[in-house]
């Protein structure tokens, strides 16, 4: 046990991290005649939309001697880690959610076992970033020679519902790395919905599941297989069945019985009872499948952040999103394009026709700005406001939110916003309709923003953009539900009750969720709201049961929902101790991370991602700060002191890595020295990358006629991060790694309005250190 | 007793060192006690077990057969080329030896001999009187060729160096990745063993270089002790090899090693001290016992008695009272501080120490050193202001600004001005820009005005390189960085990179011409004009070779591209690509190690130091001689003298004493 070192780490390592990858340490790629994956078991249920997700994996050793490795594990978009265990032969250790200083505590303690600093690198991100990342990954040691490591780990998700349609993936095909062949798989699906469900898909191909019941409230599979390639991620589609028009549907789950406290807990409360919760999850019509709805013109002007704290990853998603969404605009439709930054920058004084012409001329405008210091969120939003109003006005904001000039404050920015707004005559009131960026995206003002009458949506800096880009793209030209409210009749018991969702589309489902302190027999439910001006009601009867244990995912759902409300409150108003203590409460009670807990299990490392070049880098690591010397002892010899920078609270080096260092992993040794004489090692690994991505690009054929498509296959360099295709007029196109062929693919369809000629495609491979390469590829478009 | 090679006995050392011994005054009799003792035992070791050598030579005399390094022997007597003149780096050892009467000290800048005083009796640069590599270990012993002892060098990149106390002979492998030695070990037999980075042990027989043992081949050793019988080898990342009776024992983690990387070596008779990151493990009879000073980092080891003695990195010396039954350290004032201990060694019957900047005992430092007018030896930037003051910045050590007589240095080095990539100079209002790994800082009149980072609007902290160039009553400034590219200019600042067309985000080098801005990154050359990107170039497009741009030249209407690997091409104005026919192979030329004057155009490379190329005869030369380190690592021109600076110091020379022949 004392040896175990377990460290759960969020960390940018990002699309580096698959699902359930364990590298041995100074592997790039998992490697199975070291570590190979003898067994796997996905546990998944689904139950209303709430998805659980647990995963066991059992990794065997083939080294006669103990093993380090890191666990990888991509988190789907806004999915929530709710357990990881690691075992040591026969004794389960499983993670723990604590109070932040708490953890700091045992972190300190545990320091004298083993202190696991991390390495920063020039280029990358900050060390506060990496508390905000997709990617779970915990390092493991020991693993013993011969022997073998289960690994647990749990997550919930919601599963969105977008025009009736749902779809739920589990992560398991490659991103960064080689497919991985389990040695046993077993599946277990698990879906139960009180709205009806039809055409439910199993939607990946390589695990033949046996479907043991395939009803419209349930569904059941299973899959068993041995040495089964995870070459494909398991993905199920359903719609929700809309001939019954608006539809309420209620849950109940009530465990009375007092929850034991938890182990880790120094002053553990008095046992209470628990209450009991509900959803009341309405079905929303109104949406007709299969029929694309006839686009009225619109007039949209985009707000496009190009400060400098949209940086990497946040500047390409908002350009994706503004190329998209001008790209999806019809030429009766109109825009402007304002670029923002402490300055406002207009493509053109007035809104323009959305032509082809126009568009390619917009996105221009942006390559050929630059990124500047600072973000006056204030000023756009008035020079949006003022822009000559035009018919179904949109204003859609494509920012990090973070204001540093002018109104700065949230509630005070959203106020003034919303006043200015409502000044406007009713018709020129824009849509506010808000795509957030980034791990750090100021979500509690963007939100505040998107209530006037607009959506928001919010895309991680690492995660899948295209999803949640379609969607909101979907909802321009649609309008949302407008004063959505749920009423109760037959109890009085109800209390804590929030809506799960900012704004509901027709075709979706609206959900609220709350307590209830006293069974009642029966209880009469109402969810009324506005539908294109109209009013839509619709009811249910359910009881509130003295004990159902038959949703258990309600608790943890509501208590989410209530740490939201709470932070949202001290957003607004400021921190106070009784939000902080039920926040804190709340999230190890229900097991999920807030800004007020950690989960750990051990020291956390602040493990960076190190891309360096061959040359002169720097190695610059972060520690805990009793220690008082850091050598670094690298693997070609040299033995460097690294010198402890103050203002960053980071110890750092430079050395010379020599020139016939290949490309790839490396691993450097950490010799740290605290005030008390301890001395402590820690390796760490960086990969040397010298080269920026080599592309090779390849056409299915070299004349397309207009309307048609073309298929594209890239071969890229095994550090390539993503792979896009662009041409004129045409929507950019995101290639996806296709294990099959072996190469990145994609689509890229022509629009039927394009001019006949010769085009040309380019290419364009990212690595993780952000260096590209790219390749142009010539195709003629035909009338 | 000592940690140096070929450890013996005091009583069993024999009269060929009397003689010497007699004319060693008080002040370093001891420490000749210590050192000949190397030499003593050498001649003690010969005769008492020459029956083991005999089977230890048996089992390697096919493999150097097998295995020989082909190698190149050259007098070191050729006359310097003249007007080469060293600006004086602070002194650094790594190594101490008694010879010929005299008292030695080696390291990266030369071998330093001291009288029976502690005086300085002759100094022998690198680059100068010495190839232009650090010299890393070095003992006494007699050789095959039966001339008596000499002193035998290990260099890293030269290869081996032998002295007779008049002249030197330098023993050079053909092989390049061969010459990079890192221990010495003379043998009774009068063969040479020489630890390698690369190749394992070597042993030199006096005619021919070759393999030890194939067991030991592919090593990379660090340190080397024992005797032919016995014979301990340290290595990198592999514990120790220790080889008797021709059999080889590997001795790691597994088995108890307190880490797999070797440090330092003593070898006593049966017993045996390996000294590693994490603490010291001893051997008796060639089995691992104990381990002692957990967590020392045991650079330097030294059995005095009972006690063992432990130079570390940063601790000073740590004693270890060996008898005691659980041992406990004992730190000791040793005069270095809490400076790197590279030697340990008795002198008077009291321990001395060698730390990189001298020699100290009890306190005091024991030799004379002269002063330096640099602070550090690894130089990465220079520039001469208006005022010709020279800057020079360092690798990891800030930056100096020298007086135009060179003989007064301000040093400046804090949290930002540590890791120095270039100076740029703007003589009309005298700012001087420090681009930093950890930001850009602005000098005026000799002091930091400003110190730029990501949080006044840099794209990066880490500053690569740095344009100043003034627009009217303002300056603009163009800053390169691993993120791309930040113009600072009278409007703000403003960044872009690979999303705004940048070939690449990764920026090493800059220049301008006109309104033109060249960019050199890692994935090709992008040309700006008026700040927007006209045109990318990389290898799939033009006539590079190689996509890593490190130095960017303005020469007449051309540009001088220096790569990683490729040399360096010229781009003309009209976009045409040239290379040139006398630059093959593989030649990295080192980030912003270019400049132009109108005779000619040098750049430093990495490994075969100054190119340059006469813009009269159109074609290049490389220059070695005069130079501490083929690694030329900066540039600069001022007042007709070319600056060159190294990863060993800096030497400044009159440009036309530059050979472009």
């Amino acid at each position: 046990m004392k040896r175990l070192l377990l460290i759960l780490a969020a960390s940018t390592l990002a699309l580096w991290g698959d699902a359930g990858v364990l590298l041995p340490t100074d592997q790039a790629q998992p490697n199975p005649a070291i570590l190979s994956l003898d067994e796997m078991s996905i546990d998944i249920r689904v139950d209303n939309g709430h998805a659980r997700v647990r995963i066991r994996q059992v990794f065997g050793s083939h080294r006669g001697s103990p093993l380090e490795g890191t666990y990888l594990f991509t988190l789907p978009g806004q999915s929530l880690v709710s357990d990881f265990a690691v075992w040591d032969d026969l004794t389960r250790i499983p993670g723990v959610i604590m109070e932040r200083k708490r953890a700091e505590e045992l972190y300190t303690q545990i320091r004298n076992q083993m202190i696991d600093p991390g390495l920063l690198q020039q280029g990358e991100h900050d060390a506060d970033e990496a508390k905000r990342t997709a990617v779970f990954s915990a390092r493991i040691a020991p693993i013993r020679a011969f022997g073998t490591k289960r690994l647990e780990m749990e997550y919930t998700a919601q599963v969105p519902v977008e025009r009736f349609e749902s779809l739920l993936s589990v992560p398991l095909k490659p991103d960064a790395y080689r497919v991985q062949t389990a040695g046993r798989l077993t599946i277990h699906f698990e879906m139960t919905s009180a709205h009806a469900l039809k055409d439910f898909q199993v939607l990946s191909k390589a695990y033949a599941v046996k479907m043991s019941e395939n009803k419209p409230n349930r569904v059941v599979f299973d899959f068993d297989g041995r040495q089964v390639k995870l070459g494909e991620d398991l993905g199920v589609k359903y719609t929700l069945e809309s001939k019954g028009g608006d539809h309420l549907e209620i849950l109940t789950h009530r465990d009375p019985t007092p929850t034991a406290p938890d182990p880790t807990e120094t002053a553990p409360p008095a046992p209470e009872r628990e209450p009991g919760f509900f959803e009341a999850s309405a079905l929303v019509a109104g949406f007709k499948t299969g029929t694309p709805e006839v686009a009225a013109p619109k007039s949209v002007v985009v707000l496009f952040d190009n400060s400098l704290s949209m940086q990497w990853e946040k500047l390409e998603r908002n350009y994706q999103a503004l190329e998209s969404l001008l790209k999806a605009l019809a030429p009766v439709d109109r825009f402007n394009l304002l670029m923002f930054n402490t300055t406002v920058a207009s493509f053109s004084p007035n809104a323009v026709p959305a032509t082809p012409d126009a568009v390619e001329k917009a996105l221009a405008f942006v390559k050929a700005s630059r990124l500047r210091g600072g973000t006056n969120l204030q000023a756009a939003l008035d020079a949006a406001l003022a822009q000559a109003p035009g018919p179904d006005p949109y204003l859609v904001l494509l920012t990090d939110g973070g204001a540093t000039r002018g109104i700065i404050q949230n509630a005070r920015l959203a106020e003034w916003y919303a006043a200015k707004w409502k000044q406007k005559p009713e018709a020129q009131r824009p849509r506010t309709y808000v795509f957030a960026v980034g791990d750090d995206a100021n979500l509690p003002l963007l939100k505040l923003l998107a209530r006037n009458s607009g959506v928001l949506e919010w895309v991680r800096s690492t995660e899948p953009v295209e999803f949640k880009l379609n969607a909101f793209l979907g909802k321009i030209g649609r309008h949302p539900m407008e004063n959505m409210r749920l009423l109760a009749n037959g109890t009085n018991s109800l209390s804590y009750i929030y809506p799960l969702a900012e704004a509901t589309f027709p075709g979706s489902v609206h959900s609220w969720i709350g307590q209830y302190s006293q069974p009642a027999p029966r209880v009469t439910f109402t969810s009324r709201g506005f539908r294109d001006g109209k009013l839509v009601e619709t009811s249910a009867v359910a009881p509130l049961p003295e004990q159902n244990l038959a949703h258990p995912d309600l608790p943890r759902t509501w208590a989410k929902a209530r740490v939201d409300a709470l932070l949202e409150k001290i957003d607004r108003e400021g921190e106070d101790q009784a939000s902080i203590d039920e926040i804190i409460r709340l999230s190890r009670k229900y097991k999920f991370i807030t800004p007020y807990t950690s989960f750990l299990a051990a020291p956390r490392a602040l493990l960076r991602p190190r891309l360096i070049r061959p040359g002169d880098p720097l190695l610059r690591v972060k520690t805990d700060e009793s220690i008082v010397s850091v050598v670094a002892l690298f693997p070609f010899g040299p033995v460097k002191k690294l010198r402890y920078l103050e203002d960053e609270a980071t110890w750092q080096t430079r050395f010379l890595a020599p020139t016939d260092l290949e490309d790839g992993v490396h691993r450097v040794r950490l010799v740290m020295r605290d005030k008390e004489g301890h001395v402590y090692q820690e390796s760490k690994t960086f990969v040397i990358a010298s080269k920026p991505p080599i592309v090779r690009a390849r056409l299915d054929k070299n004349r397309v006629r207009r309307g048609d498509s073309f298929a594209l296959r890239v071969s890229a360099s095994e550090t390539t991060r993503t792979v896009t295709a662009r041409m004129y007029g045409a929507q950019p196109v995101r290639l996806k790694w296709n294990p099959e062929m072996a190469s990145n693919t994609g689509v890229m369809l022509v629009p039927a309005h394009l001019a006949p000629g010769k085009y040309t495609v380019t290419v364009t491979a990212e690595d993780f250190a952000h260096n590209v390469g790219s390749q142009e590829v010539s195709i003629e478009v035909e009338p | 007793m000592h940690d140096l090679n070929g450890e013996v006995r005091a009583a069993e050392r024999v009269d060929i060192v009397e003689d010497v011994f007699r004319r060693i005054p008080w002040k370093i009799a001891a420490l000749g006690t210590a050192l000949l003792l190397c030499l003593g035992g050498a001649f003690w070791a010969f005769t008492a077990i020459r029956g083991a050598s005999n089977r230890f030579n048996e089992a390697t005399t096919q493999v150097a057969r097998e295995g020989q390094f082909e190698v190149h022997t050259i007098p070191l007597d050729r006359a310097v080329p003249a007007g080469f003149e060293s600006v004086t780096s602070p002194a650094q050892f790594t190594d101490a030896a008694l010879f010929n009467g005299k008292f030695y000290l080696c390291g990266p800048g030369g071998l330093s001999a001291f009288d029976f005083n502690g005086k300085p009796a002759g100094q022998f640069n690198v680059g100068i009187d010495l190839p232009p590599a650090p010299l890393v270990r070095m003992a006494v012993g007699v050789g095959g060729s039966g001339i008596g002892p000499q002193l035998w060098i290990a260099t890293h990149g030269a290869g081996l160096l032998v002295f007779d106390g008049r002249s030197f002979q330098q023993i050079q492998p053909k092989v390049a990745a061969v010459r990079s030695l890192t221990s010495v070990l003379p043998l009774s037999s009068g063969r040479i063993l020489l630890g390698s980075e690369k190749n394992g042990v070597l042993v030199w027989d006096g005619h021919a270089l070759a393999l030890l043992h194939p067991s030991l081949a592919n090593v990379h050793v660090t340190a080397l002790a024992g005797t032919e019988a016995n014979l301990w080898v340290g290595t990198l990342d592999q514990g120790v090899l220790h080889w008797q009776a021709g059999q080889m024992e590997r001795i790691s983690e597994p088995e108890g090693l307190p880490d797999a990387r070797v440090l330092s070596l003593l070898a006593d008779g049966t017993q045996a001290y390996a000294g590693t990151a994490l603490g010291v493990a001893e051997f008796q009879n060639g089995k691992l016992t104990r381990k002692l000073g957990p967590g020392v980092f045991a650079q330097s080891l030294l059995l005095t008695g009972d006690t063992l003695s432990v130079g570390t990195l940063e601790e000073g010396v740590i004693e270890v009272p060996l008898k005691a039954h659980q041992p406990r350290l004992r730190p000791i004032a040793n005069g270095a501080g809490a400076g790197s201990v590279q030697r340990l060694l008795m002198l008077d019957g009291r321990l001395a120490v060698l730390a990189e900047n001298g020699l100290y005992q009890k306190g005091r430092p024991v030799l004379e050193t002269t002063g330096a007018r640099l602070t550090d030896r690894n130089i990465s930037a220079l520039s001469v202001d208006r005022a010709g003051k020279l800057w020079v910045g360092y690798f990891d050590r800030g930056l100096d600004v020298l007086d135009a007589d060179l003989q007064h240095f301000h040093h400046f080095e804090d949290e930002h001005v540590f890791c120095v990539n270039r100076i740029a100079q703007e003589p009309n209002s005298g700012l001087t820009a420090v681009a930093t790994a950890n930001g850009l800082a602005m000098f005026q009149f000799g002091k930091v005005l400003e110190v730029l980072t990501k949080a006044q609007g840099l794209i990066a902290n880490n500053v690569t390189d740095v344009l100043l160039r003034p627009d009217g009553r303002y300056l603009n400034v163009t800053v390169a960085t691993p993120a791309g590219l930040t113009m600072l200019e009278a409007s703000g600042s403003s960044s872009l990179y690979a999303f705004h067309g940048l070939v690449n985000n990764h920026v090493y080098a800059l220049a301008a011409m006109h309104t033109k801005l060249a960019v050199g990154t890692l994935g090709g050359l992008s040309l700006l004009d008026a700040g927007v990107v006209k045109a990318n170039y990389t290898t799939a497009n033009s006539g590079l070779k190689q996509n890593w741009i490190t130095a960017i030249q303005p020469v007449g209407d051309e540009w001088f591209i220096g790569t990683y690997g490729a040399g360096v091409v010229k781009l003309d104005a009209a976009g045409r690509w040239t290379p040139f026919p006398d630059l093959r192979g593989q030649l990295e030329i080192n980030p912003n190690a270019m400049v132009a004057t109108e005779r000619a155009v040098y750049a430093g490379t990495l490994g075969q130091g100054l190119a340059v190329f006469s813009r009269k005869l159109q074609r290049w030369n490389f220059i070695t001689a005069g130079l501490p380190s083929e690694n030329v690592t900066a540039l600069t021109v001022a007042d007709g003298y070319l600056y060159i600076g190294t990863g060993n110091g800096l030497v400044r020379v009159p440009e036309q004493r530059v050979s472009i022949e």
